[in-house]
This record gives C-alpha cells, sequence and structure tokens, in this order.
C-alpha cells in the first residue's frame, strides 16, 4: 500500500493539526479564514465540519495540512482521546474578549498533555483581536507570558480581518514538518506491514464484487 | 478528570455550558459501541436531534479503555511477586517493585498516554457488520486497522511426557492458505483432504452470491476464500442447503443438527476431523466462545464471514481479523463524533436520577442529577450509567443489578504487559490470536468445568497499544461466577508466562511486566432476539465475544424497532439491515484522497441554542 501511495503523491508531508479551546472562542472561524477564505459573522457552532485540507509550498516542499475541528465536542469538555490521535501540532485557542475562556487555556492544557503525543507542537493563539479596546479582556502581555510559562509560540489573530490567521497556521505547519518526518519513519519501522484504512483499501473490495 | 477533582478548580468537571432544554428525538444514555452507533446513525442518516449523554467521565463504557475507566475488583496475581518495570515515562527500570492493587490506579493514571488498554478488547474482520458500518458512516476517517497476523490453537502436550508437570501448550498455527494446510506437519492426509473438502464447501456457500469473480485458481499460496483459489472452478458443489445441514427437511441427522455444536459438527461425519482441527476452526475461525456454541446461527455465520474477509483486501492483507490502532476503543469514539459532526450534543458527567416514560404526552422524561429534566420521544439506555429509577417500564425492560447477580455465569478478563512475544520471535507474528481449548488446559485449577475457550489476542507496538518492545496480552474467558479469578487463568500464566526474570537467567517465556484482571456481568442472557417498544432500548455492554459482530448485530436489530418504517420491525430476524446504508457511488473523484474533506453543510443555531450561549 505505502508503494501505491507514493507513485501519485499529491504531497510530500502530512501534517495533522487540531483546533482545541472553549466554545465560541473562534476555532471555526480561523479554520474557515485560514482554508477558504472566508468569514461568517453569523454565530454558527461547529457542527458538520469535520476537518479541511489546505496543501502550501514550504521550502519547496508541498505540505497537505489536514486541519480537524472539536465538532462542537469542546462544549461539555467531551473531546474523544480519539481526537488527538497522530496529530502533529495543536493550536490552542482564547477569545481576548473573554477573561473564562483565556482562564481555561490552563485546563485544555492539561487536556493536551493527558492525550496528544508527547511530540506534538503547541501554540496559543489569542483571537478577537479586532476588538475594540473597551471590549478586550484580556491584554497582550497576558497571553505573551502564559505562552512564554508553557513554552509556546503566541498569535493574536483575528479571523474576522485575517490577521496573523496565515501566519500561525504556516508556522505551525512549518514546526510539524521537521517532526514528522521522524514520525512517518517510526511508524514505517513499526514492521508487520502497513496499517489498513479501510476507505482506500475498500476500492479493491467493491471493484471485485460489482463486477 | 478524575485526578484533578482537587485542585481547586471547581468548574473543572462542570459542564462549559448547559445544553439546551427542548425536546429531543433521540436520547442515548451511554457511550458503549452500540449506543454510539444508534447516536451516529440517528443524527447522520435519521437527521433526527440527537442527545448523547454519559454518566461517566470518560467514552465508552465497557467498549473504552482501562486507563481511563475503573473496575479492577480482583487481582490476578493472588501469591504472584509481579515485577513493575514500568516508571511513569513507560521506561523499562532495573528494580522490580511488586504491584499491588492500590497501586493500580496511580500506575494506569500515569501511563495513561503510552499504553492503551481496553476494557473489553475486540477486534473486527474485514467483511463483518462493523467494518460495514464503519465504511458507509465515514468513520472511517477517524479509525486505522492493522491486521491480525496470525491465529493458533493451543494444544496440551501433558499425554504422559512430561511426567507430573503440569502440561505444557503448544502453538499450533491454524493454516490460512491451501499451501499452509499442505505444509502442516500435523495434519494426516486424510485430514487434510477433509479440512480441503469442508473450507471448500464452505467457501462456496460464503461467496454464493456475492458475484465474486475468481481468477487464477493455481495460487497455492492464496488464502482460502481469496479471490483466485481454485475452489469455484470445481465443478463438484454440494447444496448451499445441506452444508450446514439446514433447516428440517426429510434428512435424519439434521433433525438433531439443530442442537449440535460447531465442534461436533465438524468432528462427526462427513467432516471427520480431528480434535484439534475442529478447535482451530471452531474456535480461531468461528470465534465459538464455548465448546458447546451451537452450529446454526452464529458458529456458521461467522465461519462464513470470515472466509469472504480473507484476502478482501488484496493481496497484501490475506488476513481476515482487523485490530482497532491504539485499541478497539476508538471504535465507539469515532461513532460518537461521527455522531457529533452530524449535530448530536454529546456530554460527560452526566449522572441521570430518573426515567419516566409518560404514556400520555407519549414521550420519556429524563431527570438529570443535576436537577435538569430532558424529553426525547426516543430513549436508549446503555450500561454503567449508575442506578437510574424507571418509571412507566415493563419489568423485561429493567435489568436490575439483582438480576445480574443472579447470573450463573461471567466473563473474566485478564490483560498483561510482557516483554516478548508469547508465540517465538517472529517478525510476522506479533499480532496473533490465540484459542485455548478446555481440552489443552489439564492443569487448570477447576476441573468440573470443561466448556468455555480462553481466547488471548497478543497486540504490539505497531498496534499503538503500547511502547516499543513491550506487548499486550488480552485474556477472556467465560466461567461460572463460583470459579474464583485467580483460578480462570493460573494455568495459563504459568504454562505461558514467567513471573519474575530469575536471576539475569533468560527464560524463553515473556515474563509479565504489569497484569490486571477483572470479571464483568455475562450479558448473554440480557441479550434479547428482538426488541419490544419502539420508544426505548437498552444494551448490555460488552459480551464475551473477541469480534463487535453480536453488538453491531444487536445495534441493528434496536434501530429497525426504533426507526423502522416497517410495523413488523421486531419480528425480523436480528440485524438484517445496516444502520448506515451503502452512500451512493460519487463518481471517481471521490475515490481520490486528495479530494476528502471534511466539512458538511454548517447548521444555524436555533433560537434556543443561541441565546444559552450569548448568556454565557
Amino acid at each position: 500500500m505505502a508503494s501505491a501511495k507514493s507513485s501519485n503523491k499529491p504531497f510530500d508531508v502530512l501534517v495533522k493539526l487540531l483546533l482545541i479551546g472553549d466554545s465560541g472562542v473562534g476555532k471555526s472561524c480561523l479554520l474557515l479564514r485560514y482554508s477558504d477564505d472566508k468569514f461568517t459573522t453569523s454565530f454558527i457552532t461547529t457542527i458538520g465540519i469535520d476537518f479541511k485540507i489546505k496543501t502550501i509550498d514550504l521550502d519547496q516542499k508541498k505540505v497537505k495540512m489536514q486541519i480537524w475541528d472539536t465538532a462542537g465536542q469542546e462544549r461539555f469538555r467531551t473531546i474523544t482521546a480519539a481526537y488527538y490521535r497522530g496529530a502533529h501540532g495543536v493550536l490552542l485557542v482564547y477569545d481576548v474578549t473573554d477573561e473564562t475562556s483565556f482562564e481555561n487555556v490552563r485546563n485544555w492544557m492539561r487536556n493536551i498533555e493527558a492525550h496528544a503525543s508527547e511530540a506534538a507542537k503547541v501554540c496559543l493563539i489569542g483571537n478577537k483581536c479586532d476588538c475594540e479596546d473597551s471590549k478586550r479582556k484580556v491584554t497582550k502581555e497576558r497571553g505573551v507570558a502564559l505562552a512564554k510559562e508553557f513554552g509556546v509560540p503566541f498569535f493574536e489573530t483575528s479571523a474576522k480581518s485575517g490577521l496573523r490567521v496565515e501566519e500561525a497556521f504556516s508556522s505551525m505547519a512549518r514546526r510539524c514538518v521537521g517532526e514528522s518526518k521522524t514520525n512517518n519513519n517510526n511508524s514505517n519501522n513499526s514492521g508487520g506491514g502497513g496499517t489498513v484504512r479501510l476507505r482506500e483499501t475498500a476500492k479493491g473490495g467493491s471493484k471485485s464484487s460489482c463486477c | 478528570m478524575t485526578e484533578e477533582k482537587n485542585d481547586g478548580k471547581k468548574d473543572e468537571n462542570e459542564p462549559a455550558e448547559s445544553f439546551p432544554t427542548r425536546a429531543f428525538d433521540v436520547i442515548v444514555l451511554g457511550t458503549g459501541l452500540a449506543e454510539s452507533l444508534i447516536a451516529s446513525s440517528a443524527s447522520k442518516i435519521g437527521k433526527k436531534s440527537v442527545l448523547l449523554l454519559d454518566a461517566n467521565d470518560h467514552y465508552g463504557n465497557s467498549f473504552g479503555t482501562l486507563t481511563e475507566a475503573r473496575g479492577t475488583d480482583e487481582t490476578l496475581f493472588k501469591g504472584w511477586s509481579v515485577p513493575v518495570c514500568l516508571t511513569r515515562s513507560g521506561a523499562v527500570l532495573e528494580t522490580h517493585d511488586v504491584v499491588t492493587i492500590d497501586d493500580d490506579e496511580c500506575l494506569l493514571a500515569s501511563l495513561r498516554r503510552k499504553f492503551s488498554v481496553d476494557v473489553a478488547f475486540k477486534f473486527s474482520l474485514g467483511d463483518d457488520r462493523l467494518t460495514e458500518e464503519v465504511c458507509n458512516s465515514e468513520a472511517y476517517k477517524y479509525l486505522e486497522f492493522k491486521t491480525l497476523e496470525k491465529s493458533f490453537v493451543c494444544v496440551g502436550t501433558s499425554d504422559g511426557k512430561t511426567n507430573g508437570k503440569k502440561g505444557e501448550f503448544e502453538f499450533v498455527p491454524v493454516p490460512a492458505s491451501r499451501a499452509e494446510i499442505f505444509e502442516n506437519a500435523r495434519l494426516s492426509p486424510t485430514e487434510k483432504r477433509g479440512l480441503m473438502r469442508f473450507l471448500k464447501k464452505a467457501r462456496d456457500v460464503a461467496l454464493e452470491g456475492t458475484g465474486v469473480n475468481y481468477g487464477r485458481g493455481d495460487d497455492a499460496n492464496a488464502p482460502i476464500g481469496a479471490p483466485g483459489t481454485e475452489y469455484t472452478l470445481d465443478a463438484e458443489r454440494e447444496d448451499e442447503g445441506t452444508f450446514f445441514a439446514n433447516d428440517g427437511d426429510n434428512n435424519s441427522s439434521s433433525s438433531s443438527s439443530k442442537n449440535t455444536s460447531m465442534k461436533a459438527f465438524l468432528m462427526e461425519s462427513p467432516n471427520d476431523l480431528s480434535e484439534i482441527t475442529s478447535d482451530a476452526v471452531a474456535h480461531c475461525v468461528s470465534f465459538c466462545p464455548s465448546v458447546t456454541t451451537k452450529l446454526r446461527g452464529r458458529a456458521s455465520e461467522m465461519l462464513i464471514t470470515y472466509i469472504r474477509s480473507m484476502g478482501k483486501y488484496g493481496p497484501e492483507t490475506p488476513q481476515a481479523g482487523l485490530i482497532p490502532l491504539y485499541g478497539s476503543g476508538e471504535v465507539a469514539q469515532a461513532f460518537c463524533r461521527v455522531a457529533a459532526v452530524s449535530g448530536a450534543i454529546t456530554a460527560l458527567r452526566q449522572p441521570i436520577k430518573k426515567i419516566e416514560r409518560k404514556n400520555s404526552e407519549s414521550h420519556i422524561e429524563v431527570l438529570t442529577k443535576g436537577g435538569r429534566v430532558l424529553t426525547c420521544k426516543k430513549l436508549v439506555l446503555g450500561d454503567a450509567q449508575g442506578d437510574i429509577e424507571m418509571v412507566g417500564f415493563a419489568n423485561d425492560e429493567i435489568i436490575t443489578p439483582n438480576r445480574r447477580e443472579s447470573s450463573k455465569f461471567c466473563i473474566n478478563r485478564a490483560v498483561l504487559v510482557t516483554n516478548r512475544s508469547m508465540v517465538g520471535s517472529d517478525e510476522a507474528q506479533h499480532r496473533v490470536f490465540v484459542a485455548i481449548p478446555p481440552a489443552a488446559r489439564p492443569g487448570k485449577l477447576y476441573k468440573d468445568e470443561d466448556e468455555f475457550v480462553c481466547f488471548a489476542t497478543q497486540l504490539d507496538y505497531s498496534s499503538r497499544c503500547c511502547p516499543k518492545d513491550t506487548f499486550i496480552v488480552h485474556l477472556c474467558q467465560k466461567s461460572r461466577r463460583t470459579v474464583p479469578l485467580q483460578d480462570v487463568f493460573a494455568d495459563i500464566l504459568d504454562n505461558i508466562f514467567s513471573k519474575v526474570k530469575q536471576n539475569g537467567e533468560e527464560t524463553k517465556k515473556p515474563t509479565i511486566l504489569w497484569g490486571t484482571s477483572y470479571r464483568t456481568p455475562d450479558v448473554d442472557d440480557d441479550i434479547v432476539e428482538s426488541f419490544k417498544s419502539d420508544d426505548f432500548v437498552k444494551f448490555p455492554g460488552a459480551d464475551c465475544n473477541v469480534t463487535f459482530e453480536e453488538t453491531v448485530r444487536l445495534a441493528r436489530s434496536a434501530n429497525g424497532c426504533l426507526f423502522g418504517d416497517d410495523a413488523n420491525a421486531s419480528s425480523l430476524s436480528f440485524d438484517t439491515l445496516p444502520l448506515f446504508p451503502k452512500a451512493p457511488q460519487k463518481g471517481e473523484e471521490r475515490e481520490e484522497e486528495e479530494e476528502v474533506t471534511g466539512d458538511g453543510e454548517t447548521i444555524d443555531l436555533n433560537e434556543d441554542e443561541y441565546a444559552l450561549l450569548r448568556d454565557l
């Protein structure tokens, strides 16, 4: 299977990224802004968005980014452990106009430490930085300080205006690409043949059964 | 999570917001596999409003992982000195601490990320019901599988040779291809022919009507049943009906065949297989949990499913068994995500106080321990949801703890972390399935029980369930309640594993680094052939089978009763309709992987939900 895959590979590296954070902080808006360059002001939940694919060029490499959304499961703190499987990077998002979402960053960080791979890269994102000064509850300095404490990069973004959204995602991709090379090697060397992905392989099965 | 209870953050266990109290089409209590299947299907296919709650703080209940679940009630290692070689980071330590049951919680918690230990490990087959649901529901996006590389049946060798010593086990490989049958030194020529004849017949039945076209018939290495083997070219075909001695007819032998066990059927004329071969087919192919498991129905159907599964995904994967990466707990979670992506609201830590069927208003009321009243048209109740007061339900809809206690049987499970493969160092024999029939166990402690088979499944690093150079072995066996837990697996532990690395002296046997055992209720008594009402179903939790098949069968049957248009749905035989119908082919470009994106339509919140979120 590995050989069949590499023959017409449309990308060099696959990076799996996750969005995490309280509901309403704008995770899906960040994702839609980055993948489709769209923004909607109407309040939507993340229902229906599973993940988005975006392929970018990074140092002459085609990097396919698979960015997963929480599917609303963060609303009651019920993210499945399975959500974290195989993730190379996690974008932990809070809302600069919402103090609670900032306080909860520590909880999410614990969640990430408990479930994500040790090698997974994390960055902290303060979203909605386009807001009026009067509405801002979390200063940039506090965001920077918390990110420093965790030892992760920090971005203030605006999904609405698009400010620094591209930068946040591509810096994440850059950090993960170096890492994922070794990851890929590990999984190939694990022995016992490749993994079976039902969708790819079921093709063969359905083909033979319908002729 | 529970270990963070005391850090002063009260809202840690509180939901981030409260879910809407409007009426739901379906409320599902529990996140086990059957519950998740119903929730995801109702949400995605039925377009129903679904609320999926669980009283626990983790997904899956008995289909979840041990690292997140509780429930070790007895220690496996009575009288054993078990070394712990696992530190917090999962590295192997020099010193051997002795595990006591008190250490388990903290050890498990510290190993959470390195190990994925299922409460009730199960695998799927390439062409079974679970695989069908995974493919059609798009849950495949969240799951990856490794093949189960090899199956073995255990044979006891204490036939006088091992003077007084407890019987040693010998692992006899179960032949998976024609070549392996021919090369097998254990099989006599007569038996080789008999087995080939039997499998050929089974395969003809299995592939009847599938329209599978078999090409070359001369490839001796092709798995039995794989497209390309010679059998279908053979003109001599038995009538499908007589193969499993289906139904009465005038055949004198068939009247008794209804009660014939799978094993007896294989050993009797005209199959005339030896006991070992019969055990191999009955327990490693049909996965019968008992030597008395009846031929009719499940066992013969599983044989056919197994044969269809072999080579289903091409010649690189001739094996039938598929192990979910990170363990079988991922499967229920994948369906929970399918439900969430389709709009279902999921919330953990939601214990329920009372459920009441209000016939006058034709809905069911669910009262949470938090005091919230929720209503729904249909209610699904899973296991491990605590004591719930049930009002307005018939007696046979209620499963009380007392009824569970009165059951004669229980399911015993043990999980071992070991340092080497139990079937030698062969590269290709790390992920293996072993059936240990009672006949192979003269040394077992309880002599009066000769019915139940012990299943052992070994996982390696590549299954992502354990770190490099370690193995996880799941043991599962049904028994009478009267048999003490520590006796159930004692002879197996003695024979296959070694307790401690003795004074640096290397034994060939795998050393147990960590282990635990526990007992779960036998759910077979709770499994009903058909569900009675169209507004309520109750699922019993994980059964003693090694595949998901029975659980999916149960979920399908329940789904038919809850949502089937057919008034006769409950009289339909168990399981006929899949929960997720096969998606129509959308043309070739859909097949290209890079076309796959995970987004569907976004759904606007209704006013209730909008108000709730705005109030935050």
